[in-house]
């Protein structure tokens, strides 16, 4: 059977990434990334591309299997098997991301627009920067014809849910060595901080703005 | 993460099987399987561990750790200790699908599943009591739990709301509180 | 009338919310009237303060102690309006989840026109974002649940008729009849409740 994995390369040219990467690494990289997704309590910088690159490996892969004709039936439902495990995990990121997209699309479009100004990583892709974008103009109309746009001017404007991170508490496990420390709140004391030693391997019930960057980077998973 | 994707990602993991087959290599976007040859021991991801066997295609050789005198081993350490002991990764998930799926492959099967669940018990309460000491207190917004496994993790969300209610308590003290 | 329904419209507005909140399994039909009332007493309130500013400004003598409590009378009824159509916003989504871009009459009939144009709005934005995944789109109605198997045992819950399976074979679905089907080809009948899980 016929299974070339050629088109990695020309997804990754456009990103301007120069390690070569493999399938079964950009599998494992989307695993992380659906993990971190799920247990994060806001979107994370987007990486649709790991998702674009495996839509295109399970699009080879169909085809081949379509090919077929001698119909090697364990051989092919191993593969079928497998196109469904990684269907179900980018569909699954996907599904999570538009959820919390629409949860309060005004705040990540604001928070997409700010990541792009400090040059930090893009927060949405342009996909979904689209979809959000279109998906905002579709609930402001609702509210606008519905209730808000009957009200006196001074009360016409959207309503944008404030979601406290500062608040919010993560399980996260080290990654890597010498990460080194992060620093968390003190609740003896607003004005200090503490310091936390991450070692590799260790696991942290930790305030999530604390690790977020770490969780960026890669350093750390949420679980 | 619930307990159904703990265990598709601990599906993840590689496992060795006996083939009752020959095959050659296959191909699959997350790295090469194979070959196979029958009667000849080699390593594949769980999830196809469990279709070859429910096929009759192989015999699972359960991991090393999931044996009697190794699980008791587990309990005994976990009864000696107070934090939590370190086990293999994703062990709840692996043993419980291995236990569902290929309990023919393990030795004295019943016996197995009960020191599972002590084990499981004996952490749990010690998660609990964790966390309830944890939410009793006002200095500290970190612990740390090594070794606790994914499907713990899943189920403690709970713990995580609770945590974020005292953050808010905690940080409303502290606007109030003149400095 | 019970004693509720007899207080002022900034209870009429909380009842609202609450007619969401005790139907959490449906959704009730578009409550226009309430909405217009709430609406008109802002529109009220807004104007009475308007003459209360705009006489002060001319130097005359006024009673300003209820500007405050007539902005904040405006804002609670504001606020429940708004809870009021998101919480209804959130329930008419998840519809495109369940049932796709077609809308059943039944669920229809229990939506105003801005929540229609709302859904078809949102079931196109979806559609098109879906379609523009990789080379052929995806369909994120489907794999919603970890696969275990490539097969799942279903039985029909009413009688369906024909239907066609991925791989070109035809079964007819009768109620209570039983089938081994490819996960995916049957994951939307059962979340229509048309096939249930076997076993």
């Amino acid at each position: 059977m016929e299974e070339s994995t050629s088109s990695f390369h020309e997804n990754l040219e456009d990103e301007e990434e120069e390690e070569f990467v493999t399938p079964d690494v950009v599998m494992k990289r989307m695993c992380e990334s659906w993990q971190n997704e799920l247990a994060s309590p806001c979107l994370l910088p987007s990486k649709m591309e790991l998702v674009e690159i495996l839509l295109d490996q399970i699009q080879g892969m169909e085809e081949n299997i379509g090919r077929q004709s001698d119909k090697v039936q364990l051989r092919i439902s191993v593969h079928r098997m497998e196109l469904q495990r990684v269907s179900y995990m980018t569909s699954d990121y996907i599904r999570c991301r538009l959820q919390k997209i629409e949860s309060n699309p005004r705040y990540y479009l604001n928070e997409h627009n700010r990541r792009i100004e400090e040059g930090q990583t893009e927060l949405l892709s342009e996909l979904e920067l689209k979809f959000a974008t279109e998906y905002a103009e579709a609930e402001a109309q609702l509210f606008g014809k519905t209730v808000l746009g009957f009200m006196p001017h001074a009360l016409q404007k959207m309503p944008v849910p404030v979601d406290d991170l500062n608040v919010e508490m993560v399980y996260a496990r080290v990654l890597e060595d010498d990460v080194g420390n992060v620093s968390i709140p003190d609740w003896t004391d607003p004005n200090s901080e503490v310091i936390i030693e991450l070692e590799k391997d260790t696991v942290h019930l930790i305030p999530f703005t604390s690790i977020r960057h770490l969780v960026e980077e890669g350093k750390m998973i949420l679980l | 993460m619930n307990a159904e994707k703990c265990e598709f990602l601990a599906a993840n993991q590689q496992i060795e099987i006996i083939p009752r087959i020959s095959e050659k290599v296959v191909h699959l976007i997350s790295g090469d399987v194979g070959p196979f040859e029958a009667g000849i021991p080699t390593k594949i991801p769980v999830w196809m561990a469990l279709m070859l066997k429910r096929k009759h295609h192989c015999h699972i050789v359960p991991p090393g750790w999931l044996a009697i005198e190794e699980l008791k081993k587990i309990l005994i350490s976990e009864s000696d200790n107070l934090g939590l002991s370190h086990l293999p990764d994703m062990f709840f998930e692996l043993s419980h699908m291995l236990v569902k799926e290929a309990s023919d492959n393990i030795f004295e099967v019943d016996q197995v599943k009960s020191l599972i669940q002590d084990i499981y018990d004996k952490r749990e309460a010690k998660l609990r009591t964790s966390a309830i000491t944890f939410l009793s207190q006002n200095e500290t917004c970190h612990a740390q739990l090594d070794g606790v496994q994914p499907i713990e993790v899943a189920s403690s969300r709970a713990t995580l709301e609770a945590c974020k209610q005292m953050a808010i308590l905690i940080r409303n003290k502290h606007q109030s509180t003149p400095i | 009338m019970t004693e509720r329904e007899n207080g002022g419209i900034a209870d009429k507005a909380l009842q609202l919310v609450l007619e969401m909140k005790r139907n959490p399994d449906i959704l009730p039909p578009y409550n226009a009237e309430l909405v217009r009332s709430c609406l008109h007493k802002i529109d009220e309130l807004y104007k009475l303060n308007a003459d209360i500013v705009a006489e002060m400004r001319a130097g005359k003598q006024n009673d300003y102690s209820l500007l405050q409590p007539r902005i904040v009378a405006m804002y609670h009824i504001r606020r429940c309006l708004c809870a009021y159509i998101n919480a209804r916003k959130d329930r008419i989504r998840s519809f495109r989840w369940k049932y796709g871009g077609a809308l059943p009459s039944s669920i229809r009939n229990a939506l105003c026109e801005a929540e229609i144009e709302f859904f078809n709005e949102y079931s196109s934005t979806l559609a098109r974002f879906q379609g523009s995944l990789g080379d052929n789109g995806v369909n994120l109605l489907l794999h919603v649940e970890p696969p275990k198997s490539l097969f799942v045992q279903v039985r029909a819950l009413e009688n369906y008729g024909d239907f066609e399976t991925s791989d070109g074979t035809l079964v007819v679905l009768m109620k209570d009849s039983l089938h081994s089907l490819p996960r995916q080809d049957c994951e939307m009948l059962i979340r229509q409740g048309i096939l249930e899980i076997a076993n």
